[in-house]
């Protein structure tokens, strides 16, 4: 089971996850080469890497149950700086990719939860 | 019949709005281009919708102004990408005076000609970033198209990570 929850920055995604999954700080990672049931901070991952794949896919297969956290970062002006114009590019097609793969993808908005895809 | 297809940057809109020609099952369809190739990045964008449409029977029109004066055969099915960069181009590279008004008739003209037609347009108003006088009066101007396009629309959706949620 992969779910992908997405929203603005500070919408409840983190309490979402933690109490739909009854899960603690424990189960969280923000490093997809340590792997745990809930990844957060895909963008900030995506940061550091042009290619998310190869850990995505392998943290994919360590965790069966597996809930990916990103922060909608599209909906503003395009940036001036290339490097965060090819980020946010890469934040929203990773997401894209993601979802299409995804049981479940869930959007918070002021903590609350609305299904956009499964059930 | 004129759908309007919103979203933020990498959102999957575009290939929303493709699907939405294709499946309408006509056969003459254009794909209006609006960008003007200036630059790498501008390429190398143009480059991978151009494979993203490949296959799909589009034939493209660019049109980065004037679309009212765009030839259009009746009964066609477009698709119009992307609104924002239209304005940009009517806005800035013309005069800010009366681009809302040109841009509004070329989509006019565009729902009366086509059968169908599709109008992508881009989510940026959501960042919290303070901007300065002419990008404000920009970025105030083309939510107020939006709004106009969406208002003229029989359908609009917002496309998020490639999964369309219909607001109209």
């Amino acid at each position: 089971m992969l779910t992908l929850i997405i929203g603005g920055a500070g919408q409840g995604k983190l309490s979402y996850a933690l109490s739909s999954r009854r899960a603690s700080q424990g189960d969280v990672t923000y490093d997809p080469a340590c792997p745990r049931p809930i990844f957060a901070g895909l963008e900030t991952y995506l940061r550091q890497t042009e290619d998310p794949w190869p850990a995505l896919e392998a943290l994919m297969a360590a965790q069966r149950d597996l809930t990916i956290l990103c922060d909608e970062v599209g909906c503003g002006v395009i940036p001036m700086d290339k490097d965060e114009r090819e980020w946010r590019e890469r934040v929203g097609r990773t997401c894209c990719a993601l979802a299409a793969r995804a049981d479940r993808v869930v959007r918070l908005y002021c903590g609350i939860p609305t299904i956009i895809k499964g059930v | 019949m004129l759908i309007y297809v919103s979203g933020g940057a990498g959102s999957g809109k575009s290939a929303f709005a493709e699907g939405l020609v294709v499946q309408s099952g006509i056969k003459e369809r254009f794909y209006i281009a609006t960008m003007e190739p200036f630059g790498e990045e501008a390429a190398q964008r143009i480059a991978r919708h151009r494979a993203l449409r490949q296959g799909k029977g589009f034939a493209t029109c660019e049109c980065p102004r004037d679309l009212s004066a765009l030839p259009l055969q009746g009964g066609c099915a477009a698709l119009l990408e992307d609104l924002t960069n239209l304005f940009a181009n009517e806005w800035f590279s013309q005069r800010p005076e009366g681009a809302a008004e040109r841009v509004l008739a070329g989509l006019q003209y565009l729902k009366d000609t086509a059968a169908l037609a599709v109008v992508v347009g881009n989510d940026l108003f959501s960042d919290g970033l303070p901007y300065d006088g002419e990008t404000l009066r920009y970025l105030r101007a083309l939510a107020a198209l939006n709004q106009e396009a969406a208002a003229m629309a029989e359908e609009v959706y917002e496309v998020v990570c490639g999964i369309p949620l219909r607001r109209k």
